[in-house]
């Protein structure tokens, strides 16, 4: 249970008992103490919170940002006496009160000592999210349900513990058997925090004890695949970690969050990137994608442009507008997209797949299938390019033709009905001519 | 239970005779391989009725596998003395050794040795007359990973005992990926890992019969995906007439591979609840045990793990479903400061009630200067169960056996005296072991049963045994594996409080015969030979 992200609210808190406050000796020492715990110093930092503790005592902060200092290296034992000093100066101080108790119960095993410093911390401030949320863990991993329950329910919606705590919920009524409240839990969890594979399998786990082990069986499925997803954004998450103020770690992060379809990661990190570097193109692109995907058209037309404004260059830009107006209709406005895709990108096989279908639905056989054929010579793992080419053919009125592309493809793709159909329909428009 | 009246342990290790001295590499441990090598085993090698213990060793330099005074053997005499006979079987094997399993696999009437190590593991068969021949390869059972975990089983049922090992990290000494570097925890130096190597794939092999196995591994459905793999417990925990395998990983969702009767499993740790901890995380598991510790005839599994966090306790729900029921019974909390290994239900005080021990001991040597509050030598742990449904923690109360704080890996219990009450050897690394005889305190009635095969494999593996008695009813079941690195007397212990005759003893074996005795005095130590036509306790 780390506790470090009670600094920030630490060094906000006003010391009640300090009323003469520290001489300014002993601010610059904590000053610099500070300064240094930013930059990750920690040693250095614990050794200028020392200076500044022993030239003002009676200073709550001081000593718990010594505190803070020493856990960040890990020297949880030695973080106690100061963070118990910190309580004693001041009854109203949060912070230490909630790091005592993790201590207590982290190192000691001591649920009864961690839940006197929780609830004194409640005390203070019974909407405390990290008390409420550590005093529910604590409750749970000793058993008390209930109690934990009632703990994680009081943390509000808006804090970051939120999902966390209702996957706990949810966590406990399955402990306690309550399947049902556990599956209610469990599903608002994964709503809240859809690509965490925790909720999935205790979901999986409380649908097995109520017989429905198949769907028990695909909640797991989709907790392996949020795991390996998982296993492939860490790259670009030590990325982004070493780079924070950089747009193409955020960018890239983006990307893989759109590829796994978690689109509320992949846009706040496109737009992260967009506030790092306002002209960086690629994550208009991506947002368009995303509002493309979602079906705004309109704002996907918007970003789209804006990214060729940025960079003319980008042919899946281009691409993306092609398929947006094809589908509104436009025909020429998507043509010329198409075109302007296949000019900067000409390798690239499914922008012809794209024209070669809206030259289908102008009418111009002739040029759809040349087109086709070129987009599969390029890439012949383009099932969709043959497809139409099929359609095309059979438009042509060459059924024969239009059977022998679709005859592979429907083995291959034995889950495609409609295809199966069609090429049925083919076969049985070929017989009857025969006859 | 007053203090007085408890039973109480006492390290009588150096009083028996045993000057084994564990080593394990350099006493800084910069690298994992050194952080393990520290297994105990109980058996009786040559037959005489007295039990031997095994204790397996690391070399002392870590740059030369050869050196230190490799594995020993003690052999057990009348009156709880051990003598050492390791140069005289040949047993004494060097190098990075892990763990051990002990019975007889080719069912010949004697107790066979396996050693899990880094590099190929080794089978020694009993040849009689304390000779032992190292057949692992033409056997098919020298399995290159590195080895922790290992235990013999008869999955198939077919009369022969197979053999599951867990393998642990691919690790190579001043290799990739971290070469010589340290790592950190808390801010201390620490050997790396196992974060970082990629783990090794676990290896089940199937007895074929006249000393040959083939490696079943992958038709069996448990090759994928590895894990680092340590504890192994086979058991029947669904309770279908066929051995179930729970492998505890470290850092990884633990493994509870169900047995399909077609010679294949299917994992069912995440459905079943045994996987995780009840709040969904993935633990480092190192020891594992099962056992019916509420006597409800369920068999319940136990999971130790690393330091600031907890051991856990699935306690078997029947339907194939378990519940993290750690904190409910009092154990998870007071496990938090410790870095636990072997474990093992038993009934101390003979009430009828399984306690619990635990052999704790922490990974690095330099954590005492970390100033988090563990420390590198740790005291095991004994929980009193006394039916209430909590664990009580009597460690403090149990004898001067149990007040040193030491390292601690495996740990396995035995009736070493025949008096009925079951004592402890404790492997420690860089150190003697422990071997903690079992003595005083008001206990109760008690019954030892050795259970001899004939169309089950001969030390009675996989057989289920139900006794009931005036207080009421209790399960056990002969387990291969179990522990950490450790092997446990085979021989199934009661605890009867004070119950002076048992109304009926029943054994279901592995072959699906099942005898069924009445009326059984207590306070016996008794062997039954498995027959379709007769039931009778020698």
């Amino acid at each position: 249970m780390g506790w470090t992200r009670t600094i920030l609210p630490a060094l906000l808190l006003l010391c009640a008992a300090c009323s003469r406050g520290p001489s300014p000796e002993a601010q610059a020492a904590f000053e610099q103490g500070t300064g240094l715990h930013q930059q990750g110093r920690f040693p250095e930092a614990e050794a200028a919170y020392r200076r500044a503790v022993e030239l003002a005592p009676e200073e709550a902060r001081f000593h718990y940002q010594l505190a803070v200092a020493l856990h960040a290296q890990g020297r949880f034992q030695d973080a106690e006496a100061p963070l118990q000093r910190a309580a004693e100066l001041d009854r109203s101080y949060l912070p230490p009160r909630i790091a005592l108790g993790k201590i207590a119960y982290d190192l000691k095993g001591d649920a009864a000592l961690a839940r006197k410093h929780l609830q004194e911390a409640l005390d203070l401030d019974p909407r405390s999210a990290e008390a409420l949320y550590t005093l529910g863990v604590i409750e749970q991993r000793e058993g008390n349900f209930p109690s934990a329950v009632e703990r994680f329910a009081l943390i509000d919606s808006s804090a970051s513990a939120y999902p966390q705590a209702q996957a706990q919920i949810g966590q406990c009524y399955l402990q306690s058997g309550q399947l049902d409240q556990a599956v209610e839990a469990l599903k608002k969890a994964i709503r809240l925090a859809p690509q965490e594979p925790g909720p999935f399998i205790a979901l999986g786990q409380v649908l097995s004890r109520q017989g429905k082990t198949r769907e028990g069986q695909l909640l797991l499925a989709r907790a392996e695949q949020l795991k390996q997803q998982f296993a492939q954004l860490q790259p670009y998450l030590e990325a982004l970690r070493r780079n924070p103020s950089l747009a193409p770690p955020h960018y890239n992060l983006g990307a893989v969050y759109a590829r796994f379809g978690q689109m509320r990661p992949a846009e706040e990190h496109y737009q992260q990137a967009l506030a790092l570097d306002s002209s960086y193109a690629l994550a208009y692109q991506g947002l368009g994608s995303l509002a493309q995907r979602q079906g705004d058209q309109t704002r996907a037309l918007d970003y789209y442009q804006r990214a060729l404004a940025k960079d003319p260059s980008l042919a899946e830009a281009h691409n993306n507008m092609g398929l947006i107006y094809h589908q509104q209709g436009k025909l020429e406005e998507a043509a010329r997209e198409y075109q302007a895709a296949v000019q900067l990108s000409p390798d690239k096989g499914f922008i012809y797949v794209n024209l070669g279908n809206l030259y289908k639905d102008q009418k111009q056989l002739d040029l759809a299938y040349q087109t086709l054929r070129q987009a599969i010579s390029m890439d012949s793992t383009l099932t969709g390019g043959m497809e139409l080419l099929g359609d095309v053919l059979a438009l042509q009125g060459k059924v024969k033709e239009a059977i022998a592309v679709w005859e592979p493809l429907v083995r291959r793709q034995r889950e495609h009905r409609e295809l199966a159909q069609k090429l049925q329909r083919a076969r049985d428009l070929l017989a009857s001519e025969g006859r | 239970m007053a203090a007085a009246q408890l039973p109480q342990f006492t390290d009588v290790a150096a009083e028996a005779g045993i000057t084994f001295r564990n080593t394990s590499g350099s006493a800084e441990k910069r690298y994992i391989i050194e952080t393990q090598s520290a297994g105990v085993g109980w058996w009786d090698y040559d037959g005489d009725g007295e039990l031997d213990l095994y204790f397996t060793n690391g070399p002392a330099d870590v740059e030369n596998p050869e050196s230190g005074t490799g594995n020993a053997l003690y052999r057990g005499l009348p009156g709880g003395a051990f003598a050492e006979t390791t140069a005289q079987t040949g047993l004494g094997l060097k190098g990075w050794n892990m763990g051990c399993a002990m019975a007889d696999y080719d069912n010949d009437g004697d107790s066979d040795l396996y050693v899990t190590r880094w590099g190929p593991n080794a089978l020694f068969r009993n040849e009689g007359r304390s000779r032992f021949t190292e057949v692992a390869a033409p056997a098919g059972v020298a399995d290159p990973g590195w080895g922790i975990g290992c235990g013999f089983g008869d999955y198939d049922n077919d009369g022969d005992l197979d053999l599951y090992v867990a393998n642990y990290v691919e690790f190579i000494l001043h290799g990739p990926p971290f070469f010589d570097r340290w790592c950190t925890h808390t801010g201390i130096p620490a050997a790396c890992g196992p974060k970082g190597f990629k783990a090794q794939r676990d290896a089940l092999f199937r007895n074929e019969g006249k000393g040959r196995f083939t490696d079943v591994t992958e038709t069996a459905g448990i090759a994928e995906p590895a894990y680092y793999g340590m504890g192994v417990v086979w058991g029947d925990v669904d309770l279908d007439g066929d051995l179930d395998l729970y492998v505890a990983n470290d850092g990884q969702p633990n493994n509870l591979f169900r047995n399909e009767g077609n010679g294949r499993f299917t994992d069912v740790a995440q459905l079943s609840g045994t996987a995780f901890s009840g709040d969904g995380r993935a633990q480092a598991g190192m020891g594992v045990a099962l056992s019916d510790y509420d006597n409800d005839g369920h068999y319940d599994l136990f999971v130790t793990n690393f330091a600031q966090d907890y051991n856990t306790l699935y306690r078997n729900e029947g339907k194939g479903f378990f519940t993290d029921v750690s904190g409910a019974v009092g154990l998870a909390g007071p496990s938090r400061p410790y870095l636990s290994w072997g474990t093992f239900f038993f009934d101390w005080d003979h009430d009828g009630w399984q306690d619990l021990f635990i052999a704790n001991g922490h990974l690095m040597p330099a954590i005492d200067q970390a100033g988090i509050g563990i420390s590198y030598r740790q005291r095991n742990q004994l929980f009193g169960n006394a039916g209430q449904g909590r664990f009580e923690d009597l460690t403090l109360r149990a004898g001067p056996g149990l007040a040193p704080a030491r390292v601690a890996r495996g740990a396995a219990y035995a009736d070493y005296e025949g008096d009925g009450d079951l004592d402890i050897a404790v492997a420690h690394l860089d150190d003697a072991p422990a071997l903690l005889r079992n003595e005083g305190g008001a206990k109760g009635h008690w019954l030892l049963l050795r259970l001899r095969g004939t169309l089950s494999n001969r030390d009675g593996i996989g057989a289920r045994i139900e006794l009931n008695s005036a207080s009421g009813t209790q399960h056990r079941q002969v387990c291969g594996g179990s522990s950490f690195q450790a092997q446990h007397d085979l021989r199934v212990h009661f605890g009867l409080g004070s119950d002076a005759v048992v109304d009926k003893l029943e054994v279901r074996w592995p072959s699906g015969v099942v005898q069924t005795l009445r009326q059984v005095p207590a306070d016996r130590n008794y062997t039954l030979t498995e027959s379709k036509k007769s039931s009778i306790l020698e």
